[in-house]
């Protein structure tokens, strides 16, 4: 049974030889459909991955809490009442909201804040805008910064208010471009700081996206406790929100949803106005899914059309070899060919042509993606399964597509072959 | 086995149909025995019956009634792939087109009927290296069809016939295409093959070349009309 079988593919691989150009273009159709649907998923991977990513990083246990302006109309209607003018007037998060939220939503394990001003720094050699953080201790663990140097500030830094800062490594070779930064000081305002550390804010190890940009680790970042900056920096001092961001950690991502509801409506029930933003990363993570999802769909529809086309070109020309070759396949029957002979010897010759032209399109398939990250910068994945789903599909489609032509050639009367 | 003729044929009848009304007879009940070793010539003018004799012979048709014994099995009521196994068997072809296929060399033609048995390869192609040689193709193994002439290419059909040692031979005007010359080749390659006892079965138009069978049957309308055994004159 074996050597026939080989034999009948040999034979097969013989006739497409036969006609080589017709074969080539017969198999275009899947190699490009192939190709195509790898590539598209690769591009449609790298982008829901390296949005997850981002979405991740921010954390899927958290529930984040940002201070936003109220809208103007009331906020002029309020001045008017409060007696107070509109710019100065304070909104956002305030300290109350966050031991409101520590204390009574259950399952909070933290509730980490942050503030955030711009300002001038100035190191011995240099002068620079950065951004400052002002925050707590916890900020490497919440905010998954990478220690490059030095150490983070210390709860008892932040409690006693100490000149302390840690500096992203951008600023770090911004300002101290010679040497070392950890153990000098800079200046802000009046005040000189002590480098303690340098921490990246940029990506997580198994950062696995080709291409990936890393803005965040380019940033002039300057983190400090929250308590020196509330008491030695002027615009945190008077700044109009308590805090611009404050991280609420659940016990578990089991339990972000009710955080999340809960801090909803603790925030509605003690502000007057909507002057925060609610932003849960696990919603968004499924969102992200979703969308994903959608995509496939469409992306898996136009390839699914495209294989389509392939096939029906495959069994358009293997319709006309059976014509053209309708002597042979009576000479065959002749000679002791049963049905199943003929179309297994057809229907090989359209596997032959499918699976060759999948292995074709696959090489195509994974070679765009590289080239797009290469030229672009935008990040690709290809994902096996894809790689495999094209190779059963394009198998699937040389047998369905081959399966109508060959038992047309099979079904030919012997003699009425013979004859023609 | 050796009172048994290769083909015996009783009441043997085909009709093709026609449209809805028109059936029309092919066969009106033919009985033939042809023993083993003789050279029978069927001919007839066109319309005769006598292909389609010749189809039925070859299994390649079921008749419509009527019994057909192949080496003293019945043939007439098996199912496709049983005919086809049976030609491949029992019977060798030799067409009037030769029919070689073209895209295989030489070799590779000799050993189509192999391929649809389950024959070993190494003893196969051993008898079709034998075979190529018995018709005097040793040296053309590897050409294709298109580079032979016209009687090269009848005796590498004629070598294919034989590969699977059949029981009968079926020629079909095997040299309707061929000049005088490779005419009388094939010929000879024919009558060769009757002295070595095969049992050959050719339909012609040619009384000259009919003449060189042991027995020749005329047909006509569906019907044998005569069988005469002509007196052998050497050719």
């Amino acid at each position: 049974m074996f050597p026939r079988f080989r034999r009948t593919i040999t034979l097969g691989v013989k006739n497409l030889f036969l006609h080589k150009v017709r074969s080539l273009l017969t198999m275009l159709g899947i190699v490009f459909g192939v190709g195509s649907v790898i590539a598209m998923l690769a591009v449609g991977e790298g982008a829901s991955r390296k949005a997850a990513q981002s979405i991740a990083r921010l954390g899927s246990s958290h529930v984040i809490i940002e201070s936003a302006e109220p809208p103007v109309a009331v906020a002029s209607q309020q001045a008017q009442t409060a007696n107070v003018p509109a710019w100065r007037r304070k909104y956002g998060l305030r300290a109350a909201d966050r031991s409101r939220i520590a204390k009574t939503i259950p399952h909070v394990l933290m509730v980490h804040p942050e503030a955030e001003k711009t300002e001038e720094v100035t190191s011995p050699s240099s002068q620079r805008r950065a951004v400052l953080h002002a925050t707590t201790e916890d900020a490497p663990r919440i905010r998954n910064l990478r220690r490059l140097e030095g150490r983070f500030f210390t709860a008892l830094e932040n409690s006693r208010g100490m000149p302390v800062c840690v500096l992203s490594p951008a600023l770090q070779r911004k300002l101290f471009p010679f040497g070392d930064a950890v153990g000098k000081t800079v200046r802000i305002q009046a005040d000189f700081y002590n480098v303690v550390g340098v921490y990246s804010p940029g990506h997580d190890e198994d950062d696995d996206v080709a291409g990936g940009d890393s803005a965040a680790a380019r940033e002039d970042l300057l983190y400090l406790p929250l308590t020196t900056a509330k008491t030695r920096i002027t615009n945190f001092a008077y700044s109009r929100t308590d805090f611009d961001t404050l991280v609420v950690r659940a016990e578990s991502a089991d339990h972000v949803p009710a955080v999340g509801a809960a801090v909803e409506a603790l925030l509605e029930a003690t502000h007057r106005e909507k002057d925060y933003r609610i932003i849960v990363p696990l919603e968004l993570i499924a969102q992200a899914k979703q969308t994903q999802r959608l995509f496939n769909i469409i992306l898996g529809s136009i390839a699914g059309i495209s294989l389509l086309v392939g096939g029906i070109g495959i069994m358009n020309i293997m319709l006309a070899t059976v014509t053209e070759r309708t002597r042979e396949i009576g000479v065959r029957r002749a000679l002791g060919a049963k049905r199943h002979d003929i179309v297994l010897q057809f229907l090989v010759e359209t596997v032959v042509i499918s699976a060759t032209g999948g292995v074709i399109g696959i090489i195509l398939g994974v070679t765009i993606p590289v080239l797009i990250s290469a030229t672009t910068g935008v990040p690709t994945v290809v994902t096996a399964w894809s790689v495999v789903a094209s190779v059963v599909i394009s198998l699937m489609i040389g047998v369905l597509f081959g399966i109508y032509p060959a038992r047309r050639a099979a079904r030919l009367d012997p003699i009425e072959a013979l004859r023609h | 086995m050796s009172t048994e003729p290769v083909i015996r044929i009783r009441q043997l009848t085909k009709i093709y149909r026609l449209g809805d009304e028109a059936d029309v007879p092919a066969l009106a009940g033919v009985d033939l025995d042809v023993p083993k070793g003789e050279h029978l010539a069927i001919m007839g003018s066109s319309g005769s019956g006598k292909s389609t004799l010749l189809n039925l012979l070859g299994c390649l048709d079921r008749p419509t009634s009527g019994s057909y014994h192949l080496g003293g099995n019945d043939v007439s009521l098996l199912d496709d792939d049983a005919l086809s196994a049976a030609r491949g068997r029992h019977l060798g072809f030799i067409f009037q087109s030769y029919n070689l296929i073209q895209q295989l060399t030489v070799m590779e033609n000799i050993q189509v009927p192999l391929f649809y048995q389950t024959g070993e390869s190494t003893e196969g192609l051993a008898r079709c290296r034998e075979l190529a040689e018995l018709v005097g193709l040793a040296d053309r193994l590897n050409h294709r069809p298109k580079q032979l002439s016209g009687g090269q290419q009848q005796r590498v059909a004629i070598a294919r016939a034989l590969v699977n040692d059949p029981l009968l031979i079926l020629a079909d005007e095997p040299t309707g295409n061929l000049d005088s010359a490779t005419e009388s080749d094939v010929l000879a390659l024919i009558d060769r093959l009757h002295d070595e006892g095969r049992t050959i079965v050719m339909v012609t138009h040619d009384e000259h070349v009919a003449k060189r069978a042991d027995r020749v049957i005329h047909m006509k309308d569906g019907l044998i009309l005569s069988d005469t055994r002509p007196t052998h004159q050497p050719a």
